[in-house]
């Protein structure tokens, strides 16, 4: 089976078959998809980053070498992407008080259009959406993406090390949450 | 062991990325530390659950934006910036070195032209219906398609293709030429636009046929692709089989295998 690798294909968009990015997008939207979708529980606002991802791919291809791994290479161009958007959405939503209006997780059915949660699930998704982005992104990559940890390490900035000790006390965080939550909803 | 590299060891254990080995290593220090075990599967239960959360799947939306994006911006690859020096000298330079088709499509294009200015003039002086003039004006540009399409350039090409969302009504030897180019263009954003051409004209069950029976003669993966997304919004008959013969070539891309898989599922 003829099969390029993603560097090769990146190496064809970056040359001006752009035509090649079909394939990269196929290979990679359902992931970015829910990279995004776990980050931000907004099925709308995920599909149209990971859109904007490949937009941006086009327009940073001159800056695509292939010394590194193609997925290490977007996914620091996705997380970017929704750093920016989430800051927007933060400073525009500072004045009614509220942490985050797009990326909230809403009470109503919205989020649960196409998947049908039980109620320890959604409880679950309200204790990641109450954790830190970048600890919530860590856990993501690492349970969701595929990624090993030095891929993870390279897109964070952070050492190896460090992304398995601070995936272990986001898990322990996680827990912990979950708890509160759950007393609160039954009125503990 | 110090409690950094535990963390890291529960860490790894739980995303199996530990050897045999050191995986076994783990098991029985924890069995000798319950402090450790407890700690751990409460990690465990945690990471387990994280697992079972689902992701939707892109919607069609999603890939009709994306590749209509992505088509946007190769057509605007193969246009040249009308300000660049380029453009300025490529005529002067293609005047001597072209060749004997070019000079046809010239001398097409002046008729052409002559024709437009005589046609709009004679207009204004004579008592033509708007019909006769619709019927007119549709025949120049069905001769301007046919022999843009004929012309070596691909810019030319895409020229006549945008050309055809003009027509009212495509006539058979029209259809025939969109198809034609469709088959055989060797200019992958050429042969997109053709797609989208023919697509206006989707009510005529030639065209239909034409596009299902194309599917098999692309050896682009992104003409596959949105042929067999066409296909699907078509529902035409005969489809699912078309797919299915592709789907014999051995060289296809994994990713298009994929698609084109997804595809028959939902003519099926």
């Amino acid at each position: 089976m003829n099969s390029l690798s993603d560097n090769a294909l990146m190496l064809k968009v970056k040359s001006g078959e752009v035509d090649k990015l079909g394939l990269l997008y196929e290979r990679y939207k359902k992931m970015l998809l829910g990279f995004f979708f776990k980050m931000n529980h907004d099925l709308e606002a995920s599909e149209d980053l990971v859109q904007n991802v490949f937009v941006r791919i086009l327009k940073y291809k001159h800056t695509f070498t292939g010394s590194g791994k193609f997925s290490t290479w977007m996914y620091h161009l996705a997380r970017n992407m929704y750093y920016d958007q989430y800051r927007k959405n933060k400073k525009e939503s500072k004045n009614v008080g509220v942490d985050s209006v797009s990326y909230k997780l809403a009470d109503d059915n919205s989020i649960e259009i196409q998947i049908d949660d039980n109620e320890q699930q959604l409880q679950l998704k309200r204790a990641l959406q109450e954790l830190h982005p970048e600890k919530r992104e860590l856990l993501i990559l690492s349970r969701y993406q595929d990624m090993k940890y030095q891929e993870i390490a390279e897109v964070t900035g952070m050492s190896e090390g460090a992304v398995r000790v601070k995936i272990h006390r986001t898990l322990k965080e996680l827990k912990e949450i979950y708890f509160t939550l759950e007393n609160t909803h039954h009125g503990y | 062991m110090d409690t950094n590299k535990i963390k890291e060891l529960m860490i790894d254990y739980l995303s199996e990325t530990l050897a045999e080995d050191e995986k076994r290593a783990f098991e029985n220090f924890l069995q000798e530390h319950p402090k450790h075990q407890k700690e751990f599967d409460n990690l465990s239960s945690s990471w387990n659950a994280l697992g079972s959360l689902e992701t939707p799947e892109p919607r069609q939306e999603m890939d009709a934006t994306f590749y209509s994006m992505l088509n946007d911006y190769s057509k605007k690859g193969s246009r040249r910036s009308p300000f660049s020096l380029n453009s300025f000298f490529d005529p002067v330079v293609t005047f001597f070195t072209q060749n004997n088709k070019q000079w046809l499509y010239r001398v097409a294009m002046l008729v052409i032209g002559l024709g437009l200015g005589y046609f709009f003039k004679a207009n204004t002086q004579t008592n033509v219906s708007p019909q006769m003039a619709l019927q007119e004006t549709q025949k120049v540009r069905e001769s301007l398609v046919l022999t843009l399409l004929e012309q070596p350039a691909a810019n030319k090409r895409m020229q006549a293709l945008d050309e055809t969302n003009k027509l009212e009504q495509a006539n058979e030897t029209i259809v025939i030429a969109l198809l034609k180019t469709l088959n055989n263009d060797t200019n992958v954003n050429v042969r997109l636009a053709a797609i989208e051409s023919l697509l206006l004209f989707a009510d005529d069950p030639v065209v239909r046929e034409g596009i299902v029976q194309s599917i098999v003669h692309q050896d682009s993966p992104i003409v596959q692709v949105t042929i067999a997304k066409v296909l699907v919004a078509l529902q035409e008959e005969g489809s699912a089989a078309a797919i299915k013969k592709l789907l014999e070539k051995e060289d296809l891309d994994s990713s298009v295998r994929e698609e084109l898989e997804k595809s028959v599922k939902s003519l099926l």
